[in-house]
């Protein structure tokens, strides 16, 4: 069953959400195309106009992707899937993966623009991408390995970052739309995102002082170590980037997802 | 044991009551008219069994199980409002039911599909009210359920296609299952009953065979409807 649900979830996505690609795709291409043609006007133009696509599609997936948790769950959809002879965790694992997919392509397409809008930039001074790409991991003052590894870093956090909002926002809505909260109407997810949000950044910060795990440049090199921000705060020692809030970020997104699929198994409610 | 237990179910929205101590048992094979005025809680009680509310107090069980996984595979629901995405069209709704529900038979789907005049490829955005209820009907009726939940099924069509959709009702209907339809429109259905269940607010007026209903008072299930609730406004 979860194989159909996946496949459904992709069937009733994917009309609008790949054309939003499509169109920033096409923008990069025409981008590309017109660099040769010498003609400003139209080069600043699709390059605002790529910029502004390649924020805009990031955030046109996202309210996508809420609106379709809403609307499947919680809106007329909602009578029919939840009569679905599917266990609530199924449903929700579903859409947690369907929604990953979009939003990490999203953030690839948006890649590709910041890519494409440094190699146009660079072309102004006759330097190619490589070669700007290069400056930049010289400035860092890191060795090979560690800039690998610390893109590496990166992309694992854009990841996390991306599910710990999507727990963030369904446990709102989830939560939101519990029958003690159908008074509030619209105002049940929000007030509830605004509370997950608040005690999630306490916990955040919490996390990256306390936590003794950290990152710290030692010759050149990236090393993982077991020190926190506060021991740099109090104690005078090295400088170090608490990781301590990753430990938290996953922690709490996979409580959110866990009391998210508790909630739809015992508190739902459909108006 | 019955099909449906209903044991002391109580439910409240914002600490409003809309059913209190409600008990019911009911067998398979049995066509019952759900029956009451408007906000005594018809459409929360078809909810609860059908698994879309589970805050409640009190015990329902469907087959022996509470509503849960094993119940929504033996129960097809019709709801009062249209649950189908706009972009779906039947051909897509037919997909969706038969991934889901072994029960699905969809041959009689598109039979049905026929009979309505209804285009597999059309839209269901481009559909009138009456339309996508029809659809919603033949996909729930085309389940070979053992629990039919039909809540307000003619409710957005007009008279003569009211009696093809009882006609459609009766025909797939299967005869081991239990069917609850809860409707604003007895005179037009009362026929098909077996038994009445006149809910009010907060209590349970009436549960009886329909022919006791009628030897008891004499008229018609409709007529005694109107006179227990007339009462109830004048109070």
């Amino acid at each position: 069953m979860f194989s159909q649900l996946v496949k459904h979830e992709f069937k009733a996505t994917r009309r609008l959400i790949p054309f939003i690609y499509l169109v920033t795709v096409l923008i990069i291409l025409s981008n590309l195309a017109v660099r040769q043609l010498h003609m400003d006007w139209l080069s600043g133009m699709l390059l605002v106009l790529l910029i502004l696509l390649g924020i805009g599609e990031v955030m046109m997936t996202y309210v996508v992707v809420f609106y379709r948790y809403y609307k499947n769950l919680y809106n007329s959809e909602g009578y029919l899937t939840h009569t679905l002879p599917v266990p609530p965790r199924q449903l929700l694992t579903s859409k947690i993966l369907v929604s990953f997919i979009w939003l990490l392509i999203s953030y690839l397409v948006m890649f590709a623009v910041v890519l494409t809008v440094i190699l146009l930039k660079a072309e102004e001074y006759d330097q190619g991408l490589v070669q700007v790409l290069e400056l930049v991991v010289q400035s860092t003052g890191l060795n090979q390995a560690s800039v690998y590894w610390i893109a590496g870093l990166i992309f694992a956090y854009a990841c996390l970052a991306i599910l710990f909002l999507m727990a963030q926002i369904f446990f709102a809505i989830t939560l939101g739309n519990c029958s003690r909260f159908h008074h509030l109407g619209l105002g049940g997810p929000i007030v509830s995102y605004l509370g997950v949000y608040f005690v999630s950044q306490i916990a955040i910060l919490i996390g990256l002082i306390a936590v003794p795990l950290g990152l710290t440049v030692e010759d050149h090199v990236l090393k993982v170590v077991p020190r926190g921000m506060a021991a740099a705060f109090f104690n005078g020692q090295d400088f170090v980037i608490g990781l301590g809030s990753i430990v938290v970020i996953i922690a709490l997104t996979v409580g959110l997802f866990t009391w998210t699929a508790r909630l739809l198994k015992n508190h739902t409610s459909l108006r | 044991m019955a099909m449906i237990e209903i044991r002391h179910l109580n439910k409240a929205y914002s600490n409003k009551p809309v059913l209190t101590d409600l008990s019911l048992a009911i067998d398979s094979g049995r066509i019952v008219g759900l029956l009451g005025p408007n906000g005594c809680g018809k459409s929360t009680l078809l909810k609860m069994m059908a698994g879309l509310i589970s805050d409640y107090q009190g015990e329902i069980l469907i087959n022996g199980h509470q509503p849960g996984m094993e119940t929504k595979a033996l129960v097809s629901y019709l709801p009062e409002k249209t649950y189908l995405s706009g972009w779906m069209r039947p051909m897509d709704t037919f997909d969706l039911f038969a991934d889901f529900y072994p029960d699905f038979d969809r041959r009689r789907a598109e039979d049905m599909l026929g009979r309505f005049r209804l285009e597999a490829g059309q839209p269901i955005k481009t559909m009138s009210k009456g339309m996508q209820e029809k659809l919603q009907l033949i996909l729930v009726m085309s389940r070979q359920a053992k629990v039919y939940l039909l809540d307000e099924p003619m409710g957005g069509v007009d008279p003569a296609t009211r009696s093809a959709i009882l006609d459609l009702v009766l025909k797939n209907y299967q005869e081991d299952a239990v069917m609850i339809l809860a409707t604003h429109l007895i005179q037009d259905v009362e026929r098909i009953f077996d038994r009445a269940i006149l809910l009010g607010f907060n209590e349970l007026v009436m549960d009886d065979e329909i022919d006791n209903i009628r030897q008891k008072y004499g008229k018609s299930v409709d007529e005694v409807f109107r006179e227990v609730f007339k009462c109830s406004v004048s109070l």
